[in-house]
């Protein structure tokens, strides 16, 4: 009982040690709610396929596969296996995304059975030749971020908070990324992109949600419009599953030559 | 009747224990909060095992078996999925209804009393191949009797190649031609069990050319079963293993013979008879090769061009081991990732890939090189440091049994601008120097070399790329240059453009016969 007494005077002072909550507290604590919604799903995976756009119209098409580990403490680890257009059918894409330091990225290319070790400095480039960016699609950790509350808005009947996202990693194309999370479920429904010159680049928007295993929301449309080339790509995902029961051994480089 | 999906749900939970250790690894709440789709339902296990089988054969499979009665009076279910909503259950419906199978969506009822299974399966059993009795009282099977419902999956790829090559000068020898017209092909039998960890791949490999023989010809470049599992992998055919960080040449790349007559930048390979395990562990991945038998390299014959002259008669090879072709060689190698570092060590034995030469006269009269394939040892290390955009190469390797031992590296660095002038076009820097401490001759043509080439990656939806580079010999003008690009055309057409130059080479260089052979290609691919 007398540990107690030793904590009340605490009690006391937190009030007043802390005052109002700043729009970066509440920013981060945003992210940090909608990060642990999203905890203990271990693996999962999926298949995307990927429509691209350009000004006039004229569509073409991708298809991946996507498996993914979850890494408490750290980014996911991820696999990517290419299945079209006919010509990459075969590629095959590991990447270990870290929080703060480099991702480290290996591809394997089928016609010389040579596994490459890539740089991750091109978080900014075009993946697939998409409006997306190896950064937009890659594994969101906190501290790849600094966060600021906004304000709330309703988006399409949706009740939002809406928050600014400063990338703290190198290589960023994004000077600031604002993104409208959902009250409720605090999934992500809308993102707007800002160049490094900090005008409006692109918009995402994220529809169709649905819960898997009564916890986890995953989108099975995404669509990336850029502003500044008229261009655009839908993501459709399907057949997603969870826990799997993979383990690092299926995300290493020999799993990487296997993959099919 | 119909199955609500609601009413399922409260029975899910009673089969997440009874269908731990599921197969395929699967957790069993994964599978349990789901729908599948049930194409039938046998008495007899076999007729389960077989339409699962055809399932596999047009590319359904995710199906699985799941039996339910009593030991005596069971039935067994063919079950695809789990999907996780209805309406991926549906889509799934809808594509079996494609290839002629009919089902229909439950839940995870695998758990229901079988008369409340039989009495939801009985008004949509016109819908199932086969229907049997339901057994009375439910009873699971154990998890070990439907691992053999492990779904199997196989795939036809590959692709053909029309090519033509344009040639500058006038040939050195007037058996050889101005230009040349060559089609290929290479398509891909991939098949696949036991949730992929076991395969079979087979990759026979054609080529026809117009005007030279000896590079008109067919390979089996992969014939390979592989089966993998948690600590190791053990790969028994024909096969083929790369191993390397360079981008110039490819000194620790030894388990595989050049397919010369292919390119002369010798990346291509024939097939290797070989058996390898990996034991892949904490400290990395150690690998051990058997190759039971030696492939010759090829080369281009009397009217092919980018040859030795005079030519080469592979007829006439001659071997060191008194085995010839038949003498075991061994390998061993060692690779590790840790944080930012590729490393590889390895260590071969047996016949050199690489041939040296000796002059001789044919039966015909006609004087020709003939191939010495020699008994070496060769220990190899290869090493890549990956920092930011730089890349950091290193390849070496000892060699003994070919003449005196010889030390060969090449060293050097990628360094890549990510998205040049505000564009999304990659401009990759790549600089190499090549060393060999033989005398220079046409077995170590780069012994003091620098490459220097520029990659453009246009990062478009067509995947436009180029690759230009020269080597410039150091101790004379000597010059050989490169340029490699391609362009997707469509979803399977694809454009690809060769030029490659000879420069400056004097008589006293090991690769002045090939002087006049400056050319250039188009190549046009198509891949399904």
């Amino acid at each position: 009982m007398k540990k107690l007494w030793l904590l009340l005077p605490l009690l006391g002072l937190f009030p007043l040690a802390c005052p109002a909550q700043t729009a970066e507290e509440k920013g981060l604590e945003i992210a940090v709610e909608a990060d642990k919604r999203d905890l203990g799903w271990s693996d999962s995976t999926a298949d995307m396929k990927m429509i691209l756009r350009n000004r006039q119209g004229e569509q073409s098409e991708r298809a991946i596969r996507v498996r993914t580990l979850e890494v408490q403490g750290d980014g996911d680890k991820s696999l990517t296996i290419f299945d079209h257009p006919a010509d990459v059918k075969g590629t095959a894409f590991l990447s270990y995304t870290h929080a703060v330091k480099a991702d480290d990225q290996w591809l394997y290319l089928p016609a010389l059975k040579r596994v490459k070790r890539i740089s991750s400095a091109n978080k900014s480039g075009p993946f697939m030749g998409s409006e997306f960016a190896y950064e937009d699609i890659s594994s969101q950790e906190i501290e790849k971020y600094h966060y600021k509350y906004l304000r709330d808005e309703t988006l399409d009947g949706q009740e939002t908070f809406v928050i600014q996202r400063t990338p703290q990693y190198k290589h960023s194309g994004y000077t600031k990324q604002m993104a409208w999370i959902d009250k409720q479920h605090y999934r992500v429904l809308k993102v707007a992109y800002f160049d490094r010159k900090g005008a409006h680049l692109k918009t995402l928007t994220i529809k169709d949600y649905k819960q898997y295993l009564d916890k986890y929301w995953r989108a099975d449309r995404m669509h990336m419009a850029n502003h500044q080339n008229g261009k655009s790509t839908t993501l459709l995902w399907s057949k997603h599953r969870f826990k799997s029961g993979f383990s690092d051994r299926d995300f290493d480089r020999n799993s990487l030559k296997r993959a099919r | 009747m119909s199955i609500g999906p609601g009413r399922v749900s409260t029975s899910m939970r009673g089969c997440v224990a009874l269908m731990a250790g599921f197969m395929l690894g699967l957790q069993a709440d994964a599978f349990c909060a789901d729908f599948v789709v049930q194409v039938g339902a046998f008495a007899n296990r076999g007729n389960a095992e077989r339409l699962m089988t055809r399932l596999g054969e047009v590319g359904v499979f995710n199906t699985r078996l799941w039996d339910v009665g009593r030991p005596a009076r069971t039935l067994t279910t063919v079950l695809s999925g789990p999907f996780s909503d209805r309406e991926q259950a549906r889509e799934a419906q809808l594509e079996l209804a494609r290839f002629g199978y009919s089902g229909f969506i439950r839940g995870c009822s695998v758990a229901l009393p079988a008369q409340h299974y039989a009495a939801k399966t009985e008004p949509e059993s016109s819908t199932t191949p086969s229907i049997a009795q339901p057994a009375p009282t439910p009873q699971f099977v154990s998890a070990a009797e439907t691992v053999r419902a492990e779904g199997a999956r196989s795939e036809w790829t590959g692709n053909v190649n029309l090519e033509y090559r344009t040639f500058f000068h006038s040939p050195g020898d007037p058996r050889q031609h101005g230009d040349n017209v060559s089609l290929s092909a290479q398509p891909e039998l991939y098949y696949a069990w036991n949730n992929g960890r076991d395969s079979l791949t087979f990759v026979p490999f054609f080529r026809w050319d117009q005007h030279d023989d000896e590079r008109t010809h067919l390979d089996i470049r992969e014939l390979m079963w592989l089966t993998a599992r948690n600590g190791w992998e053990l790969r028994i055919g024909v096969g083929k293993v790369f191993w390397g960080v360079t981008e110039s040449q490819h000194l620790v790349d030894i388990i595989n013979q050049t397919d010369l007559v292919e390119n002369i930048d010798t990346e291509e390979k024939l097939g290797q008879p070989m058996l390898n395990l990996a034991l892949i562990r904490d400290w990395g991945t150690l690998d051990t090769f058997v190759l039971p038998y030696f492939r010759e390299r090829t080369f281009p014959g009397p009217e092919g061009r980018l040859r030795m002259m005079p030519g080469v008669d592979p007829g006439g090879a001659i071997y060191v081991s008194s085995r010839e072709q038949e003498h075991i060689d061994f390998a061993i190698r060692w690779s590790h990732s840790p944080g930012d570092w590729d490393l590889g060590l390895s260590h071969f034995t047996g016949t050199s890939r690489d041939p040296r030469f000796t002059p001789g006269t044919r039966e015909d009269g006609e004087v020709v090189m003939f191939p010495i394939y020699d008994q070496i040892d060769q220990t190899g290390l290869d090493v890549q440091a990956t920092k930011g955009s730089w890349l950091w190469k290193l390849e070496a390797i000892r060699r003994s049994g070919q003449g005196p031992s010889f030390v060969a590296s090449t060293t050097g660095f990628e360094y890549t601008y990510f998205g040049i002038f505000e564009t999304p076009m990659d401009v990759g820097l790549v600089m190499e120097y090549l060393y060999d401490d033989r005398p220079k001759d046409i077995t170590a043509p780069f012994a003091d070399d620098i490459f220097a080439g520029v990659r453009l990656t246009l990062n478009d939806v067509q995947s436009t790329e180029a690759l230009l580079g020269c080597i410039f010999d150091m101790d004379s003008s000597a010059r050989l240059c490169n340029v490699e690009a391609s362009r997707r055309l469509s979803d399977h057409w694809m454009v690809e453009f060769e030029v490659r130059t000879f420069q400056e080479l004097t008589e006293r260089d090991p690769l002045f016969s090939l002087r006049r052979d400056d050319y250039a290609q188009l190549g046009l691919s198509y891949h399904f």
